[in-house]
């Protein structure tokens, strides 16, 4: 929860983000977007700490996540309630072998080697890349290494996930396959997730609410309402053209994918045999 | 090039040799222990035992095409050092010729014996096994750390300055081309970029590692604890008592009540 | 699977790759017989899912990388007798990443450095005018590093533009952009073929390359061409494009749902648009209240 949230980096004379009034509840996935510049990564590093304790500046209001006040408490105990999964998995990758990298976390908070043991095999099985276990991080593929970058962070068991522009160097199918992973991760495991998309065609279907973010919220609530509001387009932010064509076409419903708007549009269109 | 063949030498390799199961602080003993021996004598044919001991141990482990690798890669480099070396003495201090030949023996014995211990070291021995000893004997965890770290971003580098340049040579740049100096003022397109970059990454591992409690409590635990058993306390003894045999060979006759 | 280009004008061959391979010293093969022709003026796109070896081709158009197999002929000259400084001249590649370029302390600096090597002095006018034209000239006294992703990635084309090469050939220059910077971009592009200059593209993103009116795409997977003419051929042909991992355009996917891609082929919302109406789909809408 934050609450007239305004924050300045150290030396700025403009606040990166102003006045942030945004409430989530547990369970709900969310995508954040917002043109380049307009401060959604400058969120996501207050959710875990890394604003005000890693960066410094100024932090003005109130931000409380899973029950802890940000401005009080140290990012090592954040991290244990929320996990931050960076745009390059490349550089959030940090060992030299997979299996190393997963444990890296439950070290850190100095688990039982038994119990890291049971994490590090579950989180394998869970996004499918058991095979992946002894082998060499740099020799891993883009799509490879961003799956363990994920596994990393949710080895530690975290009820929030951020994912701040994971996709941004995939390509769509890659980005898509992800995207569909993540979301089975968080029906299964129960997490709250918190997606910063540029590629919102994709991340759309699956989202539970967006909040449109340009240095303040400029918007919040579901994907459905805002496109239908028309809001995305004046921020400069993509709408997907299935949803920008049944405006168009003044069709009152908001299709979030192809099926649905095949399904939508049919109403139209001679019935085939 | 040579530099290719260094590093892939030195390269850690999973394996399950006996070299890979001693724990990492008795290699590091077992490092320390053999280069006060090295010192100890002059004697060319101790010297010689010694390296046959060395080189056979890297055999055991299966390495000995990665030492031979390593020495192919350095031969030139040592070899010159050595001699130039021998060759300033010579006509500083007018020892006599067979002195100094055994002395420019005796170097490269040694070298060639840091060499194979190196060898043995760096590639039976993870980074992260490496870290593991080193914080358990005391260094703090961000140092410790810092290692790992520095090894697993090497081919990263490499790679970004080779994307660096490829980028640069599309734009024009010729190294070349031109004078000394003006080659020298050429790398500046290289290397800024290159420094650039990796300020920046070392701000995404640091954020990184922090996001997940990195230095959140005091005593970290080790998946895969190091522990010092009866393998490493059997090495140890053996190589020690055979470099003082080595080393010491009269001594060791001696008590033994030969002679 | 080579299609005739349908709506290629001219016909002159600038670049010419021969049955090229080349096997990376690591081992892996990027490229395996690849025959293609870049003619002047087109606007081309060269699509594949990431490690279909994309990067690899377009650094053998000015000599990066030479065939360890065929030949690459730029401009009649094979470039394994010839050298990048040469070749670039004519070829200017864009990269992917602009910091892997920036070390000048201000923009104008940055955009002369080619311009200084390949002509030996500095013109002050195409630089300022190549910043004009990008929208970027109120940056000419700042650092590069100061500028937002969208504005670095312009001043890397402003780099390669000032000493205008024949050919411009761009490696995902969409990665990491918004929306909006995109679209500049998009005008860009199109300005640019307006003029008449040969553009290469090479992008995985396939929805920014159903707007950019291209008029050829290549689509490469694992080292082969397995397409080359008409977008529209290749959009509408998702067996094609799902083999190489690429996912097709979402208008293209609703057209072939809604069993209408016989008689039409729209790449985007505004095409697809104008195809339905005249189908009779959709509440006519008075978009003044």
């Amino acid at each position: 929860m934050l609450e007239n949230l305004t924050y300045f980096y150290p030396g700025a004379e403009e606040p990166a983000i102003t006045d942030i009034n945004l409430e989530i509840r547990e369970g709900e996935y969310v995508v954040l977007a917002g043109p380049s510049g307009g401060g959604k990564s400058t969120l996501c590093r207050v959710l875990n700490g890394l604003i005000p304790h890693f960066y410094g500046g100024r932090l003005e209001g109130r931000a409380v996540v899973c029950g802890l006040d940000v401005k009080t408490t140290p990012i090592s105990e954040l991290a244990r309630h929320v996990g931050l999964v960076f745009q390059n998995p490349a550089n959030q990758v940090v060992n030299l072998t997979v299996e190393e990298e997963l444990v890296f976390g439950l070290e850190n908070l100095a688990l039982p080697p038994e119990v890291m043991e049971e994490r590090v095999s579950w989180v394998l099985k869970a996004l499918g890349i058991e095979h992946l276990r002894d082998r060499l991080t740099y020799a891993l593929s883009g799509g490879e290494l961003q799956k363990v970058a994920l596994a990393s962070v949710l080895v530690m068991k975290p009820e929030i996930l951020v994912l701040d522009e994971v996709t941004a160097n995939m390509d769509p199918y890659s980005a898509r396959r992800f995207l569909e992973l993540l979301n089975d991760v968080r029906r299964n495991y129960q997490v709250t997730v918190i997606l910063v998309e540029h590629r919102l065609t994709e991340a759309l279907e699956f989202a539970d609410k967006l909040v449109l973010l340009d240095r303040t919220i400029v918007a919040q609530g579901t994907p459905r309402e805002l496109l239908r509001e028309g809001i995305l387009e004046d921020l400069g932010v993509e709408e997907p053209p299935v949803a920008r064509l049944s405006k168009m076409l003044g069709v009152n419903e908001v299709p979030l994918s192809v099926e649905e708007c095949a399904h939508v549009l049919g109403r139209w269109l001679p019935r085939r045999a | 090039m040579w530099i290719e063949e260094v590093s892939r030498a030195l390269l850690y390799e999973r394996g399950n040799t006996f070299l890979h199961r001693l724990d990492p602080r008795v290699k590091l003993a077992y490092i320390a222990v053999s280069a006060l021996m090295m010192f100890l004598t002059e004697n060319p044919v101790s010297l010689l035992a010694l390296l046959v001991l060395h080189v056979l141990l890297a055999g055991l482990g299966g390495l000995a095409s990665k030492v031979l690798s390593l020495l192919k890669g350095l031969a030139l480099f040592i070899i010159t050092i050595m001699a130039l070396n021998t060759v300033l003495t010579y006509f500083f201090s007018f020892i006599d010729p067979l002195s100094l030949a055994l002395a420019f023996y005796g170097m490269v014995v040694r070298a060639v014996v840091v060499l194979a211990m190196f060898t043995i070291f760096v590639s039976t021995t993870s980074p992260h096994e490496l870290t593991q000893a080193l914080m358990r004997l005391g260094l703090s965890r961000g140092y410790a750390y810092s290692m790992v770290v520095a090894f697993r971003f090497i081919p990263i580098i490499f790679a970004e300055m080779r994307d660096i340049y490829d980028a640069q040579r599309s734009r024009g740049l010729e190294l070349e081309k031109g004078s000394p100096l003006g080659r020298i003022r050429k790398l500046a397109p290289i290397i800024i970029p290159s420094i650039v970059c990796a300020l920046l990454r070392s701000k995404d591992i640091a954020e990184s590692m922090e996001s997940r409690a990195f230095g959140a409590c005091e005593k970290r635990t080790f998946y895969r604890p190091i522990r010092v058993r009866v393998l490493d306390a059997v090495f140890i003894t053996a190589v020690l008592l055979l470099q003082v045999l080595c080393v010491y060979p009269d001594i060791v006759f001696r008590i033994a009540g030969v002679g | 699977m080579r299609a005739c280009p349908g709506e290629v004008v001219t016909t002159e061959s600038l670049v010419v790759f021969e049955d090229v391979w080349y096997q990376y010293p690591s081992g892996i093969t990027a490229l395996r017989g690849i025959s293609l022709e870049f003619r002047r003026g087109e606007l081309v796109a060269i699509v594949g899912a990431n490690g279909s070896g994309k990067t690899t081709l377009i650094k053998h158009l000015n000599g990066l990388l030479k065939p360890s197999r065929g030949r690459v002929l730029v401009f009649g000259v094979d470039t394994r007798k010839s050298n990048v400084a040469r070749l670039a001249r004519h070829v200017g590649l864009v990269f992917q990443n602009p910091l892997n370029q920036f070390f000048a302390d201000t923009v104008w600096d940055e955009v002369a450095f080619a311009l200084k090597n390949f002509e030996g002095r500095v013109n002050s006018e195409k630089i300022l005018g190549v910043l004009r034209e990008l929208g970027i000239d109120h940056l000419k006294d700042r650092s590069p590093f100061e500028a937002s992703l969208g504005e670095q990635k312009r001043v890397a084309l402003a780099s390669i533009l000032v000493y205008e090469p024949e050919i411009l050939a761009l490696d995902e220059p969409t990665a990491g952009l918004d929306y909006r910077s995109k679209m500049t971009l998009l005008s860009i592009l199109l300005k640019l073929r307006r003029e008449g200059r040969t553009v290469i593209l090479v992008s995985h993103d396939l929805e920014f390359i159903a707007r950019a009116r291209i008029d050829r795409l290549i689509v490469l997977s694992e080292g082969k061409v397995v397409f080359d003419g008409n977008p529209r051929e290749a959009f509408y042909n998702p067996e094609l494009l799902v083999a190489s991992c690429l996912i097709p355009p979402q208008i293209p996917r609703l057209f072939i749902r809604l069993g209408l891609d016989g008689s039409s082929t729209p790449l985007n919302e505004e095409e697809a648009y104008v195809d339905l109406r005249k189908l009779g789909v959709g509440v006519h809408v008075d978009r003044g209240g």
